[in-house]
């Protein structure tokens, strides 16, 4: 019996005590009847009517999630239905997924967002079923001529409430896809549940505000190239102020070998942007001859969140970009769902990238066979490279200040399966690493909660359940190994796991893989180094007294 | 503010010895009933497997355990509960409501089998249980606050270079 399954005795007690779908004011009630509540905390600000003017969206209006009237377009029904039949048509994923769960249960209790919050809906299977059920009420026959007896109900607005709610306590991290037996991934049907709600105008102004800001700038942020230039040139003073090197980044630089793309909060937010520093310290380092692109200047793509078009359009800039500056291929930087669209996406939306080479570390010689499709390699597996290959001078004692554990950001992890570069790049730069537990990592990664676009500060609460397990994890570590560093690859966790951390694990900061690795790297020519890209004080590298800058 | 003095200071130095030992001699089974009060909180399917029950299991051991030890160590216990409470969709009363279960649950417990505490040690008790739910909401208040902290934090961080930009 495992440690921890619970008691016969308790498993009774709760299904005798606890309110449930079988007893007390839900007895003889279909699971879709129990109702949603939205509350503050619970939802994200709707879209800005402009925005969706902007965009060319559906429905643009004022309104609420509090509010009884949602406001829905005339005929919304017809468009969703229609909608859908749409899309299992198109995607063959999607009409699989619809058809062929079995509901053994072996996803629901592998969501993040289940565990922190013990809301049936949130199982995968479930929230799944939310679909499923209007499926079946109009698309196969014989569930068509069954009804009644397939779990099948009619499409009504309380039904796009509860698409709204839980189709965004999901944050498409495929997490319970890796427990599936058919392999279904649920991450798809929110994909497509998120598509049909902006079909008829209902949608996150978190999520449709960058994607507009994307659309018109490049970025999520809507930063002019000029600012987005200023930026960079402010973190180059930083690291002459630091090191005493002057790096030297270009921009829209046509003929350089390489195009190197980041998400934008590598050049706006902390602490993004130390792990942009160390980025560009890299890079110097090895004398690379790269380009950053102030129009594709950003590496996440907030219309994954969105639709299939929309995660099209917003991706197309990096070819173009690339193309432009006539590159040989691209380099990204460490980022989550980029990774995703690039490494499952990018090459049948916008490619072949007949127009780039296969990529060839310039410093090293290797082949990077693996993206010898969509020419773009990961940041995580060039650094790599040249550690492996000898092409780096590191100090991993300038980073002994740090005590660090790594979390596996979802999309690179389960997206592409990049479990041990970043490991292995982590093991070369600090002298103290120390695994979360194993159903955390890896494969089984918990995400951070805050993925898929719902990082919004009004979301905060359900994002402190969803991160929940991921939280509980880094405990684990803390209390057994003293971490007090959590390194990650993406740059919404980046954004989000300072929060999740300050409130679950006060004390343990998050940093970028390429921020240690820029602590680590011992440049030609640097003065003595005594504060790592923070600018806190590295342990053992003290100013002895008498010592002048 | 006299008397506030002296009610927080009555639970710190005396905690009723009967009821301090009623707990160590009963803890699994007041920790058992005491948490599935707590899990009835949440929506049904919360199990007792779950990490956050497991959480809870734990934190709630701890509070029990403070019982006999510094005031700091009760804060820091209280803490480790309040903490998750404070972010569930539950009313900040229900969350309250915790500690006046556990007062329920102890009686019940005490007042069962060949032990008969007497009156005045339950007396003294409520007391301290009172104290105990008041410094619970004040931990309560100090996570909520946190919260709408990490919201600022997490806005200033997203900004980070134009501050910098517009301070330079």
């Amino acid at each position: 019996m495992p440690k921890f399954a619970p008691k016969l005795s308790e498993l009774k007690k709760e299904f005798e005590e606890k309110p449930g779908l079988l007893k007390g004011d839900y007895s003889d009630k279909e699971w879709w009847e129990i109702p949603v509540e939205f509350r503050d905390g619970n939802w994200c600000y709707p879209t800005k009517p402009e925005v969706l003017e902007d965009l060319k969206f559906a429905n643009p209006r004022k309104w609420s999630p509090t509010d009884d009237d949602w406001k829905l377009p005339d005929g919304w029904e017809k468009t969703i239905k229609e909608g859908m039949k749409d899309r299992v048509e198109r995607f063959r994923s999607f009409k699989l997924f619809l058809d062929t769960c079995v509901r053994c249960g072996a996803c629901a209790d592998k969501c993040h967002f289940f565990l922190g919050t013990g809301d049936p809906k949130n199982m995968p299977v479930v929230r799944a079923e939310l679909i499923r059920s209007v499926y079946r009420n109009d698309f196969p026959l014989a569930e068509k001529i069954l009804k009644g007896f397939s779990g099948s109900r009619k499409l009504t607005p309380e039904v796009i409430k509860e698409w709204h709610m839980y189709f965004h306590q999901c944050t498409e991290c495929r997490r319970c896809s890796v427990f599936c037996p058919f392999g279904i991934d649920t991450a798809e049907i929110t994909m497509m549940g998120r598509e049909l709600l902006n079909l008829i105008g209902v949608s996150n102004n978190w999520i449709l505000n960058p994607v507009s800001n994307c659309n018109r700038t490049g970025n999520h942020l809507g930063i002019e190239p000029h600012t987005f230039v200023q930026n960079i040139e402010s973190l180059v003073e930083d690291i002459e102020d630091l090191t005493g090197i002057t790096v030297e980044p270009t921009f829209n630089r046509k003929g350089a070998e390489v195009l190197f793309i980041t998400p934008s909060g590598d050049v706006f937010a902390d602490p993004g942007v130390y792990t942009m520093m160390g980025y560009l310290l890299l890079f110097h380092h090895i004398g690379l001859d790269y380009t950053i692109s102030t129009y594709a200047s950003e590496g996440g793509n907030f219309g994954f969140f969105t639709s299939n078009e929309m995660a099209k359009k917003l991706n197309a800039k990096m070819y173009h970009e690339a193309k432009r500056l006539g590159v040989k291929w691209i380099l990204g930087g460490e980022c989550g769902h980029m990774w995703r669209v690039v490494h499952q996406y990018m090459d049948t939306m916008n490619g072949p990238a007949d127009f780039l080479q296969e990529p060839v570390s310039p410093i090293t010689g290797t082949k990077f066979t693996n993206a010898a499709s969509t020419k773009m390699v990961h940041i995580a597996e060039f650094t790599a490279d040249l550690i492996k290959h000898g092409k780096l001078k590191l100090d991993p004692k300038r980073n002994d200040h740090l005590t660090t554990t790594f979390h596996d950001s979802c999309n690179v992890a389960r997206g592409m399966g990049m479990f041990d570069e970043p490991r292995y790049v982590l093991n070369n730069v600090c002298n103290s690493f120390h695994e979360m537990p194993e159903n955390t990592i890896r494969e089984q990664t918990f995400c951070c909660g805050s993925g898929s676009g719902i990082n919004t500060e009004e979301y905060m609460d359900i994002r402190l359940r969803g991160g929940f397990p991921r939280a509980n994890a880094v405990r684990h570590v803390k209390e057994t190994h003293d971490v007090d560093s959590l390194v990650t690859i993406c740059a919404i966790d980046r954004a989000t796991l300072p929060a999740l951390m300050n409130y679950w694990n006060p004390g343990v900061s998050v940093y970028g893989l390429h921020e240690l690795v820029g602590n680590a790297l011992v440049m030609d020519g640097e003065k003595k180094r005594t504060e790592d890209l923070r600018e806190d004080p590295m342990a053992g590298f003290e100013d002895e007294e008498g010592d002048e800058d | 503010m006299a008397y506030v003095h002296v009610f927080l200071g009555h639970f710190a130095k005396d905690m009723n010895r009967e009821i301090v030992q009623l707990i160590r001699e009963k803890r699994q089974i007041v920790l058992d009933q005491w948490k599935g009060y707590v899990l009835s909180l949440f929506p049904s399917a919360m199990k007792s497997a779950t990490p956050i029950a497991q959480a809870i299991e734990h934190g709630l051991g701890d509070v029990l355990d403070s019982f006999e030890t510094t005031p700091e160590k009760r804060t820091a216990a209280l803490s480790g509960v309040i903490r998750i409470l404070a972010v569930q969709s539950f009313s900040p009363s229900k969350s309250m409501s915790v500690f006046f279960a556990l007062r329920s649950i102890l009686r019940e417990i005490g007042g069962s089998g060949k032990r008969q505490i007497k009156q005045k040690h339950w007396d003294e008790f409520q007391t301290s249980m009172e104290q105990l739910t008041l410094e619970a909401f004040d931990s309560y208040m100090v996570h909520r606050e946190k919260i709408y902290q990490l919201k600022v934090d997490e806005s200033l961080r997203q900004s980070f270079m134009t501050r910098r930009g517009t301070r330079a």
